[in-house]
């Protein structure tokens, strides 16, 4: 039987886009061999930014529900003059910097305390627990 | 000719590879020299560095009562009463080591904080909680990632004794924060 590369629509219990790499057949590959895998019952990032300080901001969104978010720290200034950072949290030396994302029906709210730094979020089309 | 907003197929790739892309308005997703070009491609299915996210979800870990004896040199000797975190495992249903990330997550107020909290008075830290996550694979069935929200709590060494007088009474259980996590379906170190 012809191998099928991409697939556009039902796969097994599935809706989506479907690719796979040659020799491995789309409609019968395992997620993890897909080169891509989107349906509806896979998670997607929605709002992607950075936001410099001051904070708090909001950030608005139209997705209905509170949804999850991830943060993490952007440093530009060098540590040790050779590099600067993108990472969940600050720890280099006290005063750290604290951010939190508050989640919220029609916005995500970024917080922080401590010395700032710009942030960078993700809003994903799933519902917070 | 008119541009092709777009374009699935093999285009030009040595290997074979069935890939779809798609164009910002004003460029033709069949042109080659705009692939890896972000101002040119919205979307190329062939980027080496495309995240594919597999699972969101929250962990709670707990602790458990663990009770210790340690010579302490000279005869003398220490008996500790404490609690040990234990990790919560999460199947990844992958067959490879996954990319993944967590932060603390306060389920109560939807608040995702940065991945370690401080509570701090001047230089001493009186108090923290953070995540932590490990891998247990590869090789392993089912291929998990653990995942451990802690919370530090003050400690007080017990008395060093000649011998065992019983063990001292636990300390209060600490309180086990949430975790919230996303585990990629892309391979750890693998850029492509």
């Amino acid at each position: 039987m012809t191998e099928v590369a991409f697939l556009l629509g039902p796969r097994g219990t599935e809706d989506g886009v479907f690719i796979a790499p040659p020799g491995i057949d789309a409609r019968t590959a395992t997620p993890d061999q897909l080169l891509l895998h989107v349906t509806s019952a896979i998670p997607q990032i929605a709002i992607r930014g950075t936001a410099a300080p001051p904070f708090p901001q909001l950030i608005p969104h139209a997705l209905g529900f509170a949804p999850f978010a991830l943060p993490n720290l952007v440093s530009t200034n060098l540590v040790n003059g050779t590099f600067g950072y993108v990472r969940p949290f600050d720890n280099s030396w006290g005063p750290w910097t604290n951010t939190l994302l508050q989640s919220e029906i029609t916005r995500v709210g970024i917080y922080q305390t401590g010395p700032a730094l710009a942030v960078s979020y993700f809003i994903y089309n799933r519902r917070a627990p | 000719m008119s541009e092709c907003g777009t374009y699935l197929g093999n285009y030009g790739d040595p290997a074979g590879t069935i890939g779809l892309k798609t164009s910002l308005p004003g460029f033709d997703a069949r042109d080659l020299s705009g692939d890896n070009d972000s101002n040119k491609r919205s979307f190329n299915s062939n980027w080496s560095n495309l995240v594919k996210l597999k699972i969101l979800g929250v962990a709670q870990g707990t602790s458990a009562p663990v009770q210790t004896h340690r010579p302490q040199g000279a005869g003398q000797e220490q008996w500790t009463s404490g609690w040990s975190w234990v990790p919560a495992a999460v199947p990844t249903g992958l067959t490879f080591i996954p990319m993944w990330e967590e932060r603390v997550y306060n389920q109560a107020s939807k608040i995702f904080n940065d991945d370690l909290l401080f509570t701090y008075s001047g230089s001493i830290v009186t108090n923290l909680s953070g995540a932590r996550s490990y891998f247990s694979g590869p090789g392993l069935s089912p291929n998990i990632v653990w995942f451990e929200p802690w919370m530090g709590s003050p400690v007080e060494a017990p008395p060093v004794n000649t011998s065992f007088t019983g063990f001292p009474a636990f300390p209060s259980q600490p309180v086990s924060p949430t975790c919230a996590y996303a585990i990629y379906s892309n391979k750890l170190g693998d850029p492509s």
